[in-house]
């Protein structure tokens, strides 16, 4: 196939990927983590555990990586059924298609309860919820391929942003604060690393736009650059969070990083409300992660109904995306609703898939050609 | 007729669904700019927020016509600060905004009848307030505070925190405490001290010396004056620059300090009674002399170093005296210290620290100063 330039392809190379996982990975988490870290541990130790958690995603990261690189060009489903049976498959893909579904529920209700909180004071969640939505539904009507661009785009103007929040609060960092190291008993690391890996969820999405991946051979390191940008993100503000703030305040504040963006004071006067700046591109970042896994959850209904019509799909879920969002009534559901997502996430996302790749070693299954 | 619809169907919807929930025209808003706690009768919070008076603000830019006041100052009393802050909707034509919200003074009396952390809660959990606005505590009365002017600044509040921020220049300033930083001393329980401030004229205020809390039960225990927040700059290390005087044979020498840099380390051999070794290195100048003697001569410069040492020694002596047999409560962030470099004698003795068994008030303070004097000045003597 010829191209008439360098994008007229469906196809997604190394960049691509990378963007994309990272994008998908820093979410609704990169506020909450620190504060349920540092309450589960000692002093500043908590890095360790995201450096745990970290290793633990990158792990499971690279076995679905292998298994999508063993079939080259398929979605999940195809990979299930060659390697189990057709209905086995299906159970595998739409409990999949259920977590994803599930998942964007809980980000646009996060991104509304958030944003309801630091800024809009009287406009009643549903209303924020809705138009985020409706936002979502405009997003994947659209080709995949072009959600998957949109993530080159956002993802340096996000790096930039956040780069800019910790550049500008170094001054108010101290060393200090960060000791005394290591005074955390080894299995209350294990317990807060369980925390950060499931901050690391959503490069499951891998497992369907390896539909569209060009060079199966790279997507090893772009998989691995993807995760790593997370872990280093989560890492640098977790320690400058602790760093400016102390460790039982960032334990007693539900979300620090958006208090670090409200603290920054830009010389000038000009950007003295900063954390403005820093919310709309943090809502930027929360569209790609939501509308990439509404993407994923269309894929996977399609690959099992391939009768069915995205536009009709779209419809179908959009209500019921609504519906499942203003389920929790407060912040405690929401976390509670978090967690459940997350454990299902893990079993269905990661486990799973991990089953099927050792399956496909033991029985040396290449795909079909 | 059907494109026709369509077309009317999205305007409509245009039209229904572009707007603001959440507006508020500028011109609604009162901007407050600092706010003050007194105590109020039977346990209740007098709340006074002073609000900017935006357009009077703009006039004395252009000076060519008088503005009327540039500020106003409203008080409410309730039980709650929230209660008395929306209870200023009543009397008043806007409704507060303290998004730029700057300092916030605690009366003498409130701050010793309770917890600290109470009265500031709202200014902790409210998601429209900074963490940047500066904590001070007034003696006396705090409203009054607000109504101090200068014919240099337009606003009492800016005049108040101007003021506050020289430490660079004033030894006895303590250093700028903001409410984010009162928020982890009080989720820490560890004592602290914020800047104090006091009327000190009719429409001038006086930022110098602390009030001390203890980490306990978070009540203010009293006050430390100059030369004792000085001693307690000396020992926290919090002190960059500013002068100190000093008698040389019965004449005054001013000792200039351009960079103090302070070491502490303890000794923890006996866990119960921890010892702290101190260093404090000074640097200087010499500002002023009155001696007859030429300070280029290298005995006299040697007196006058030994003699600013002994001041800088003398002065840590006191406060630490006061800190430890009056106030019992460690203000110079020990507690801290051993948390951070001695975590397993700290887990022993937190819950005795400065409160329980008081083991603070046992332990031994060392300073030992070290000054150096570089200039000594243009002129050898002046007369």
């Amino acid at each position: 196939m010829t191209k008439s330039f360098e994008y007229a392809d469906r196809e997604i190379g190394s960049k691509e990927v990378s963007y994309a996982v990272s994008n998908v990975v820093i979410g609704l988490g990169i506020l909450t983590l620190p504060a349920s870290i540092v309450v589960a541990t000692n002093s500043s130790d908590g890095w360790v555990s995201i450096l745990l958690g970290g290793l633990i995603a990158i792990g499971f990261a690279w076995m679905l990586t292998r298994l999508a690189v063993r079939f080259p060009k398929q979605s999940y489903r195809d990979i299930a059924a060659s390697l189990t049976n057709r209905p086995t498959a299906n159970v595998l893909t739409l409990s999949f298609a259920f977590y994803t579904f599930l998942y964007v529920s809980y980000e646009v209700r996060g991104v509304s309860s958030i944003s309801k909180l630091y800024l809009f004071d009287r406009t009643p969640v549903e209303a924020i919820c809705f138009v985020f939505l409706l936002v979502l539904v405009y997003g994947v009507s659209g080709p995949s391929i072009s959600l998957l661009r949109l993530n080159l785009l956002f993802f340096p103007i996000i790096l930039l942003i956040l780069t800019a929040v910790l550049a500008l609060s170094a001054g108010d960092f101290d060393y200090e604060r960060l000791k005394p190291f290591f005074v955390t008993p080894f299995p209350k690391l294990l317990i807060a690393a369980k925390e950060t890996a499931f901050s690391f969820l959503g490069f499951e999405i891998l497992l369907f736009y390896n539909l569209f991946v060009n060079r199966p051979k790279k997507l090893g390191k772009a998989v691995f650059i993807g995760m790593l940008m997370p872990t280093l993100v989560y890492l640098l503000v977790f320690l400058f969070v602790v760093g400016v703030f102390s460790t039982e305040v960032v334990a007693n504040t539900l979300f620090p990083l958006a208090e670090l963006a409200k603290q920054v004071e830009v010389p000038g006067g000009f950007f003295e409300r900063f954390e403005s700046v820093f919310f709309a591109v943090w809502v930027m970042s929360l569209y790609c992660t939501a509308v990439m896994a509404f993407d994923v959850t269309l894929i996977a209904l399609q690959s099992v109904f391939p009768k069915a019509s995205r536009m009709s799909l779209i419809f179908l879920l959009t209500p019921f995306v609504f519906l499942v969002a203003m389920q929790p009534t407060n912040l405690q559901e929401v976390r509670l609703f978090s967690e459940w997502i997350s454990y299902l996430g893990i079993i269905v996302a990661w486990v799973f898939p991990a089953f099927l790749l050792i399956a496909a070693k033991a029985r040396r299954v290449k795909p079909d050609a | 007729m059907r494109k026709w619809l369509r077309t009317c169907g999205m305007a409509v919807l245009v039209a229904l669904a572009a707007g603001c929930w959440d507006r508020t025209e500028i011109e609604e808003r009162g901007f407050v700019v600092g706010s003050s706690l007194d105590a109020g009768d039977d346990g209740k919070v007098m709340l006074t927020f002073q609000f900017a008076n935006p357009s009077a603000l703009h006039s004395t830019d252009s000076a060519s016509k008088p503005g009327g006041k540039t500020y106003s100052n409203l008080s409410v009393t309730a039980n709650t600060v929230f209660k008395a802050a929306r209870q200023m909707s009543n009397v008043f034509s806007r409704s507060p905004y303290l998004e730029h919200n700057r300092i916030i003074l605690i009366s003498e009396s409130l701050a010793r009848r309770g917890d600290l952390g109470d009265v500031l809660d709202v200014f902790f959990r409210d998601s429209e307030t900074r963490r940047a606005a500066k904590v001070m505590i007034a003696e006396g009365e705090a409203r009054q505070l607000l109504e101090a002017t200068t014919p240099v600044e337009a606003l009492p509040v800016r005049y108040i925190e101007k003021t506050s921020e020289n430490p660079d220049k004033s030894e006895s300033i303590s250093p700028p405490t903001n409410i984010g930083n009162v928020h982890a001393f009080l989720l820490q329980d560890t004592s602290f001290a914020v800047p104090k401030i006091a009327l000190a004229a009719e429409n001038a205020v006086a930022t110098s010396g602390a009030a001390v809390f203890n980490g306990h039960d978070h009540r203010l225990r009293g006050f430390l004056n100059e030369a004792e927040t000085t001693g307690r700059n000396f020992i926290l290390g919090s002190l960059n620059a500013g002068a100190l005087e000093i008698k040389l044979n019965d004449a005054f020498v001013v000792f200039e300090m351009k960079h103090v840099a302070r070491t502490l380390e303890a000794d923890v051999s006996d866990p119960r009674r921890p010892v702290f070794h101190v260093s404090v290195k000074a640097d200087g100048n010499i500002g002023e002399s009155h001696l007859n003697a030429s300070l280029l001569n290298k005995a006299v410069l040697a007196e006058a170093e030994k003699k600013i040492e002994e001041k800088i020694e003398s002065l840590t002596r006191i406060v630490a005296e006061k800190a430890q047999k009056e106030y019992r409560s460690d203000i110079f962030e020990f507690g801290k210290h051993l948390y951070r470099e001695h975590y397993g004698v700290w887990q022993q003795i937190k819950d005795d620290w400065d409160s329980g068994e008081n083991l603070f008030s046992g332990c031994t303070i060392r300073v030992e100063a070290k000054v150096r004097l570089h200039v000594v000045g243009s002129i050898q003597k002046a007369e």
